[in-house]
Parts: C-alpha cells; structure tokens; sequence
C-alpha cells in the first residue's frame, strides 16, 4: 500500500495536533490561525498535485483515491481555508478555546474528505461520525443559551439521523453480505427483479439510507435542526455547515447510490423518484419558509434547505438516466462548488457586519450601502448568485443542473424548480425594505 | 414598510483577513458565473468514475 497518496489526511491530522500543542505554549493566539492555514494549503498542494493520476484503492480497497475524491478533497480543503480565514477575528470571542476551534475545524475537514473518499459502508459510518461529532462540538462553542441548546439539538437530531443510517447499512448488509460498494453492486446485478422486489429488506435499507443522508444534506423532511442550528452557531460555523457538511452528503450519496445500487435500471428509477419527490418538498419549504424570517442566519438556512431541493434535481437526473450520462453527475458537482463560493461569500459578508453591529436581525442591516459600500455589494452579488442571476455562479449552476434534467426527461421537475425560483426574488425584495 | 434613513450611519469596519476572504468568494462567484468552462470540464473528469 502506498502512504504516500494518504498525503493531505495525514497533514491535517498532524496540523490539529499541532495546533493543540501550540494553544498551550503561546501567547499569540493569532499564530493557532495561520498554523492551520498553512496546514491546509500544504494538503491542497498535494491533493492538486495528485491530480490526473490513476492510483490505486489503499486501505484494503476502503479508500478510493479517485478524480471524484480529489475533486472533493480541494472543494473541503478551499472551504476550510475561506472559513479559518473569516473566523481570524472572530475566534477572539472564545480566546481560551482558539487551539480547539481551529482543530476541530481541521478534524471534520479531514473526516469529510475521508467521506468523499470511502467505498465501504463502515468506513463511510466512521469518516460520518469524525465529521459530525467535530461538528456538533463547533456549534456549542459560543457556550450562551442559544449555542448551547443549537448544539444539544444538533447532536440528537444528529444521533437519531446516524442510527437510522446505521439501520439501514444493516439491512443492505443483511441482504448482501457485503459492506464494498462494488459486491454489493455485483451481487443486485446478479439477482433477478423478482427476488429483489420480493425482498422490500433492501429496499427498506435503501429508504433508511435516503433519510440518513438527507438529514446531512438538510433536505425536508430532515431539515427541522437546521434553523435553531444556523441561528445559534458561531457565524463561521454556520458558513461551513451550510456548505461543506452538505457538499460531503452530497458526495458520500452520490458515491453510495450510482456504485452499489446504480445497476440494475429499474433500481435507479426507483431511487431518482424519491430524490425527485424530495426535491419537490425542499424547494418549496425551503423557499417559502425563507421569506417571513426575521433572522439572517435562519433566512439563509432556510434558503440552503432550497438549495438543497435544486442539487437534489441533479440527484433525480442521475437516477433516470443511462449509465453512460455523466450530465447530473457533473452538474450536481459544478452546482456544489459554486454554491460553496456563493453561501460562504454571504456569510463572510455576515460575519463582518456582525461583528460591528451584534445582531443577526435583518432590519439592523438598513443603511449598510452607506455604512460599508463594498460589503454591501459583495453580499448583494452573492444574494444574486443565490437567486440564480447572470453573470453570478448560481445562474450558471442552475442552468447546468436543470439542463441535465431536461435531457433525462424531467421536464416536470424542472418546471416546478423553476416556479419555486421566483421565490428566492420576492425573499430579497422582502430583506431590502 | 417605506424607504427611510437608516438608523445609524457609522462606518462599519473589516479586518483584512475578512476582507481577503470576501474578497476570494466574489472572485470564485464571478469566475464562475462567467467563464465556468474550466470547472465544468474539472467536474465532468471528476464525475468520469461513474462510467461503467
């Protein structure tokens, strides 16, 4: 086995380490920041490096080092560094704490690229709950009322979520005797349609899957933690949730669904209907719910739930379509980075108002093109990036997505995502008043 | 609700790491909104191990 291609996990696993280390030893807690800064772009470096190669599995076949995984790997790695970079400031309000935030915010990043990188569904339950588990302690940090409780909610919401996941490996595992990927693929393959149908076992375990992944991705009706979660985390945290935690469920779904139940066809329709279904729910909960918010933070979760229902369209393409198509696939992925700019650019622009004003309300915002031109207009082109205007990202996302859906026949679905677009306008006429 | 003057009118000040990192954000969101060639063709090689 080569270590070498285990690279960049084994970089950020040393970096938090260090950074822990060095908490106890200095004064200049500034020094913690640009530790894992650092930490992150040697990791990148390699990751970019290993790009274009063809590698093989390591870990007795449990960890691809695939395109897919490095193309996740950098979009983790690009978050994490835009994440630490925006809480340099902010991470002053729990000084005592600096070492721990910056390397639990290394630690989920390495457990999110561990996600997007595992093809077996222990190692997924493993590199799942490395992610959550950094995860649920980040929201608390703040340590008031609303922290505390974001955080409590987090993790048994988050408790609940990974059981049923766990539930559902079980029974895929009790139908398959395997936990690879790609057996349980071949062994589907391998049995006629009217055993698998008269088995709803593996069915069952695919619909647990569906809910245990959904709630990673926030999709309704797993979303209920996102709002009090958005609401109560620090404002850097709630930046990385919104997009690395659901980039990472997004690709551990996509790895999961097209490798072990993308054959026979008829499974995939099966699948791609209840991401379709689920997209129809998240889009217009998302954006309906989205537009009497007072908050900022719980507006913007609201809109990720929405955003959520959009990447899941992708989902449904790649669930109708021919094994050939890589059109959802590629799309979903464009879709996620440019997400990721877009949601991490509102929150960047959040945070530093934020920190000025001290609220999250929405009508203290009034006044900000005078108060701070640039910011205002950075966090206006990101609300049009969110709306899926040109020339933003998010037009360009969106276009990318539906199109996809269109060719594989979805032309239902992107009629309905197209209605709930005109939602997103109406929210940021209703912010600007 | 009407238009009216806002309730303050202080200057809100940004550190320039978070300036930096806004910074990156509108740069990636622009990039890719007006020439994402480049990152649709990273995501379609990315997306290439789901051939069978």
């Amino acid at each position: 086995m080569n270590l070498a291609l285990f690279i960049p996990e084994i970089t950020l696993l040393a970096v938090a380490a260090i950074v822990i280390l060095l908490d106890l030893f200095i004064a200049q807690k500034r020094w913690l920041a640009q530790v894992s800064l650092s930490g992150l772009v040697v990791s990148g470096g390699v990751t970019i490096a290993m790009w274009g190669g063809s590698y093989p599995a390591l870990f007795n076949n449990m960890l691809a080092v695939d395109s897919f995984a490095l193309f996740f790997k950098l979009l983790f790695l690009g978050i994490a560094f835009l994440v630490i970079l925006a809480s340099t400031d902010y991470a002053s309000k729990f000084s005592r704490f600096q070492g721990e935030y910056y390397a639990l915010v290394l630690l989920s990043t390495l457990g999110m690229m561990l996600m997007a990188a595992t093809t077996n569904l222990i190692a997924i339950y493993i590199a799942l709950e490395l992610t959550s588990i950094s995860l649920y302690a980040l929201v608390g940090f703040l340590k008031d009322k609303k922290s505390t409780e974001a955080s409590l909610k987090y993790l048994l919401l988050g408790a609940i979520a990974s059981a049923v996941l766990l539930y559902g490996m079980a029974l895929v595992f009790g139908f398959t005797g395997k936990t690879q990927l790609s057996e349980i693929a071949r062994i589907i393959q391998a049995l006629p349609p009217m055993t698998l149908l008269a088995s709803p076992g593996l069915l069952l375990g695919i619909v647990l899957l569906v809910a245990g992944f959904g709630f990673k991705i926030a999709a309704v009706p797993f979303q209920m933690w996102v709002p009090d979660v958005y609401e109560g985390a620090p404002t850097p945290i709630t930046a990385y949730l919104s997009v690395a935690s659901k980039a990472a469920g997004f690709a551990i779904i996509m790895r999961v669904f097209f490798s072990a139940f993308g054959t026979p066809a008829w499974l995939s329709l099966h699948w791609g209907a209840i991401f379709a279904a689920l997209a129809v729910i998240s889009m217009t909960l998302g954006n309906i719910l989205a537009i009497p918010q007072t908050n900022i933070k719980r507006m913007l979760g609201y809109s990720s739930i929405a955003q959520a229902g959009c990447l899941m369209v992708g989902l449904a393409a790649m669930g109708v379509a021919s094994a050939e198509s890589l059109l959802g696939q590629s799309a979903v992925l464009f879709f996620l980075a440019s997400y990721a700019f877009t949601n991490l650019g509102a929150f960047i622009a959040i945070i530093a108002i934020s920190n000025k004003l001290d609220s999250d309300l929405i009508a203290d915002y009034s006044g900000m093109g005078k108060r701070a031109p640039l910011l205002a207009l950075a966090l206006t082109l990101c609300l049009i990036s969110l709306v899926g205007m040109p020339p933003a990202a998010g037009f360009m996302a969106k276009f990318y997505i539906f199109s996809a859906a269109v060719h594989h026949g979805l032309l239902w679905l992107v009629i309905i995502a197209v209605i709930n677009s005109v939602s997103p306008p109406t929210t940021i006429c209703a912010w600007s008043r | 609700m009407w238009l009216g003057e806002a309730a303050s009118t202080a200057h809100v000040p940004s550190s320039g790491a978070l300036r930096l990192a806004l910074f990156l954000c509108c740069l990636g969101v622009l990039l890719l909104g007006i020439i994402p060639g480049y990152a649709m063709k990273l995501a379609q090689l990315a997306a290439y191990i789901f051939v069978y």
